[in-house]
């Protein structure tokens, strides 16, 4: 009688504790999520969302050493070739770790370099599965990202690798999607400054390589160009070079030569270099004409 | 002459109901008995009588269901009636992982004592119970007879006017009873009342003067021991060097008395105990004067 | 005679260290050697990284951080629960606690005497840990920190960039906000201890209260996801008793998640002080409710 008057007693006074404390813990956990401390609450229709809830038990607290166990284990099954495993690991340890950038890069790496680069050369399946894998992995590793953009909008980290993978010329490009990836990238908050230059040079070098955005990549070189002198690179200078003579830019509207470029000896050069990514889509008009005439002015010289 | 009883307990009732069964048992049925300061009273009866219900709630350790208990004047429900009150309980462990002397400090200090009466005090109760060689020893490591008198050491250390002893005896050598019944009679004539239950008949006769008799949880006999065990109508006379012709002339006076019956004369006995005693004396003085330095294991 | 306060700092204090010195004689301590030796290992482990990413020192403190974090997290939560569901039942199977409660010592001061002594033991655990983290912390980060700085001088990375990597594997090292991580660590075992001490004033047996005092763990663990569905979700159409469950859980159980900040420290996210200090305010209540509620169960318990 006397234990279940007490048991009773405590229940109430925890419900009433309760009631009184479920503000001020509502709202230190809003905070600490806008502070980016906590994870935020489970989105509604996360398929993930049994398994981080799965994890948050099993673990209480312990998160960030499991995931690091775990992370270790990859690593085992990638010097295995096990790519089920890897996958498998990775999809794991980013349930167990959502916001931890590193591990959403690595596990993407693995998948859209290692494993369909492993694919690419494995003789012991036919050509046909050997690009079908390849592509298989590729595209694995651009929807794991996808899912870190998804469970981390604001890391402009994980933009940058998705625009870096879809403009990789040694996988399968796809430009448009890349560009897209960088205007995203640029939007991201936690961009800093110092990088800023530096995504939007990618993004114009990449958005050259798009059939129909000659002009949007042109005014956005041309920013850059004017902005300031650190932009003034060899790839960018080359670029607006070929712009200006695709889009038929009127003399007086353009960048005269030596101001795009430092001299001519280092325009051939630089012309040169950028003559060899011929092959993948950037903007070469003129180009080859230029570095004719300039070797045969600067090689008489 | 203080008029507040060291013990008062009122109508004491305490029962017992068992978790499954719906049964109550009662421990203690009615109880009712008073402590004077200064007296030495056993509480006696078979185990499960109910003696050391009552103590416990004497201390606070449970709550009567009916009745009350006061020590000097103060509920036994209240922390301050310990204050004046110590407690041996019955085969008392000790925090195995102090030594003597630490685990007397410790006692000390939960009664509120500070600093240099701490150490004063300490070293008065091991010189009391005998137990200073033993100070700096583990507790896991004390015999019997050395854990209850580190008990009455712990009982004892924050000079309490009244004294709860719980089988004191039990499971002592005869060496070790004598020098914790010595003691108790030391306490008393200190003027410490001194409240103990025990089933070793023998001893309570000798160290009490009043007794209670409990049986099922009821008292069922109360009084002081002289009136209790005193056979009315007899008289004991003991003599020493009387010559056989002192005891004839004696025998005579008594045989010319009206109404008076002649009993008994003869050698009387000592005791089995005593025997033992004196035997221990002897050897322990015949090894202290051999080399014997650390000869404080007493039991 | 003296008179004897209803609670007493004093005795409070003798209990306490009295307990700590009873916890620490059972050889507690000997797990500190595991701890050192797994540090060690942790901060010997090198990435295999066949991919240098710009991150990797970083990477590097991180993975330190976690396992010795994670281990202290671990050992103190243990502590916590074990040694405090330990102590109330030795002390009434040996028969002590007749001693102690036969002198003039509230039951108060006994429970929380003995819940300090199991908080002194586990922030003295931590502290040394701490302080091992510390070191071998503050080592490898200046080890980074020197060889980026290398790394910066080969690439000919503009100041600017350089102080951005600096600021950043600084930000992984030994900071006041991993301190805060530390912290919440202790509040954590501080509440779960409490929770233990209130389990174990029902309960004689050792190992009832560890179990439940785990379970209780775990559940903690959903109230967050209990109270943000009460509280913002919009469904309707949800049967009466999820809805109620959810509710009482929201309401009773405890909510650990808040304390992963831990994670976050781990990660060198900055603690504001202010969430800091309401953290440390929460876990007071809780303690606070708990041992209140554990004295209200004690102070009637017959013996």
């Amino acid at each position: 009688m006397r234990t279940l008057f007490q048991i009773l007693v405590i229940l109430i006074v925890l419900l009433g504790f309760g009631a009184a404390k479920l503000g001020f813990e509502d709202r230190l956990n809003q905070d600490m999520v806008n502070q980016k401390l906590l994870q935020p609450p489970l989105k509604e229709g996360t398929s993930l969302q049994l398994g981080q809830t799965g994890a948050a038990v099993a673990l209480g607290g312990l998160r960030s050493l499991v995931a690091s166990i775990w992370n270790f284990r990859a690593y085992l099954h990638f010097e295995d070739l096990n790519w089920i495993k890897v996958e498998e690991s990775y999809e794991i340890i980013t349930t167990l770790q959502p916001q931890t950038t590193h591990y959403w890069n690595t596990g993407s790496w693995h998948l859209h370099t290692n494993a369909s680069g492993y694919y690419r050369d494995n003789e012991d399946i036919t050509p046909f599965r050997r690009a079908s894998m390849r592509s298989l992995y590729i595209n694995k590793g651009a929807a794991f990202l996808e899912e870190g953009v998804r469970q981390n909008p604001d890391n402009w980290k994980l933009h940058y690798e998705l625009a870096r993978m879809w403009s990789d010329h040694h996988k399968i490009p796809d430009l448009e999607r890349a560009v897209q990836h960088f205007t995203n990238t640029l939007k991201c908050e936690t961009l800093p400054e110092y990088k800023r230059s530096q995504m939007r040079r990618f993004m114009f070098y990449n958005m050259t390589r798009v059939e129909g955005r000659e002009q949007e990549a042109y005014d956005l070189g041309r920013g850059l160009f004017d902005e300031s002198p650190d932009n003034h690179l060899p790839k960018l200078a080359c670029g607006l070079f070929a712009l200006q003579n695709s889009l038929n830019i009127p003399e007086t509207a353009r960048i005269p030569d030596l101001k795009l470029f430092p001299s001519e000896a280092l325009q051939l050069t630089w012309l040169k270099v950028y003559l060899n990514h011929e092959n993948q889509d950037y903007p070469m008009d003129g180009v080859r004409a230029k570095i004719n005439e300039l070797e045969a002015r600067l090689l008489f010289q | 002459m203080e008029n507040t009883p060291a013990v008062q307990i009122n109508h004491l009732v305490k029962e017992f109901r068992s978790p499954f069964r719906k049964t109550k048992v009662r421990a203690v049925d009615d109880v009712s008995l008073t402590i004077m300061p200064g007296e030495v009273y056993g509480l006696i009866g078979p185990n499960g009588s109910g003696k050391s219900t009552t103590m416990k709630a004497l201390l606070g350790l449970l709550a009567p269901t009916a009745g009350s208990c006061h020590v000097f004047g103060k509920n036994s429900l209240k922390t301050d009636s310990r204050q004046e009150t110590g407690f041996l309980p019955e085969n008392p462990y000790f925090y195995k992982h102090l030594n003597g002397e630490e685990t007397l400090r410790f006692y000390a200090k939960l009664c509120g004592m500070r600093g240099k009466e701490v150490n004063q005090r300490v070293d008065e109760m091991l010189e009391l119970v005998s137990l200073q060689g033993a100070r700096k020893r583990r507790i896991g490591a004390y015999s019997k007879g050395m854990l209850q008198r580190i008990g009455l050491a712990q009982a004892l250390i924050h000079e309490p006017r009244l004294l709860i002893l719980d089988e004191p005896t039990a499971g002592v050598d005869p060496v070790g009873s004598r020098e914790i019944r010595d003691l108790i009679v030391q306490l008393k004539e200190r003027g410490v009342t001194v409240f103990l239950c025990s089933h070793l008949l023998e001893q309570v006769q000798e160290v009490c003067d009043h007794v209670g008799i409990i049986f099922n949880g009821k008292i069922v006999k109360a009084g002081s021991l002289d009136d209790l065990i005193a056979i009315e109508d007899q008289t004991e006379i003991l003599v020493k060097n009387a010559s056989d012709r002192t005891l004839a002339r004696i025998k005579a006076v008594i045989a010319d008395a009206e109404n008076t019956e002649f009993i008994h004369m003869g050698k009387p006995r000592t005791t089995l105990e005593r025997l033992f005693l004196d035997e221990a004396k002897k050897s322990d003085a015949a090894s202290t004067t051999m080399t014997d330095q650390k000869g404080d294991h007493h039991a | 005679m003296r008179r004897n306060a209803f609670f007493s700092p004093a005795r409070i204090l003798v209990i306490a260290t009295h307990t700590f010195t009873h916890l620490v004689r059972m050889k507690v301590f000997y797990f500190l050697g595991v701890f050192a030796i797994l540090m060690l290992a942790a901060s010997s482990f090198e990435m295999p990284w066949s991919r240098t990413t710009e991150d990797t020192a970083e990477q590097e403190l991180i993975i330190l951080k976690s396992t010795a974090m994670g281990a202290m997290s671990m050992f103190s939560i243990l502590f916590a629960i074990a040694a405090t569901a330990l102590l109330i039942p030795r002390d009434l199977e040996d028969r002590t606690l007749y001693t102690i409660l036969s002198k003039p010592v509230p039951r108060l001061d006994y429970l929380l005497g003995k819940l300090f002594g199991v908080l002194i033991l586990v922030g003295v655990s931590l502290l040394l840990m701490n302080a091992l983290l510390g070191v071998i912390l503050h080592f490898r980060t200046e080890e980074l920190l020197a060889t980026e700085m290398l790394r910066a001088q080969a690439h000919g990375w503009p100041q600017e960039h350089l102080d951005a990597r600096l600021a950043s594997i600084s930000q992984q090292g030994l900071t006041w906000d991993l301190q805060a991580g530390i912290g919440a660590i202790f509040f954590k075992a501080m509440v779960m201890a409490s929770l233990s001490l209130l389990i174990s004033t029902f309960s004689s047996s050792t190992l009832f209260t560890i179990v439940i005092a785990v379970v209780i763990y775990f559940i903690g663990h959903f109230t967050a996801d209990a109270r943000e569905y009460w509280l913002h979700s919009q469904k309707g159409g949800v049967s009466k008793e999820l809805r109620m469950l959810t509710q009482s859980i929201a309401l009773i159980f405890p909510d650990f998640q808040l304390y992963n900040i831990i994670d976050a420290t781990i990660e060198g996210k900055k603690v504001a002080g202010g969430i800091f200090s309401r953290l440390a305010t929460l876990t007071l209540f809780y303690s606070g409710i708990y041992s209140v509620l554990a004295w209200f169960t004690f102070r009637k318990k017959e013996f």
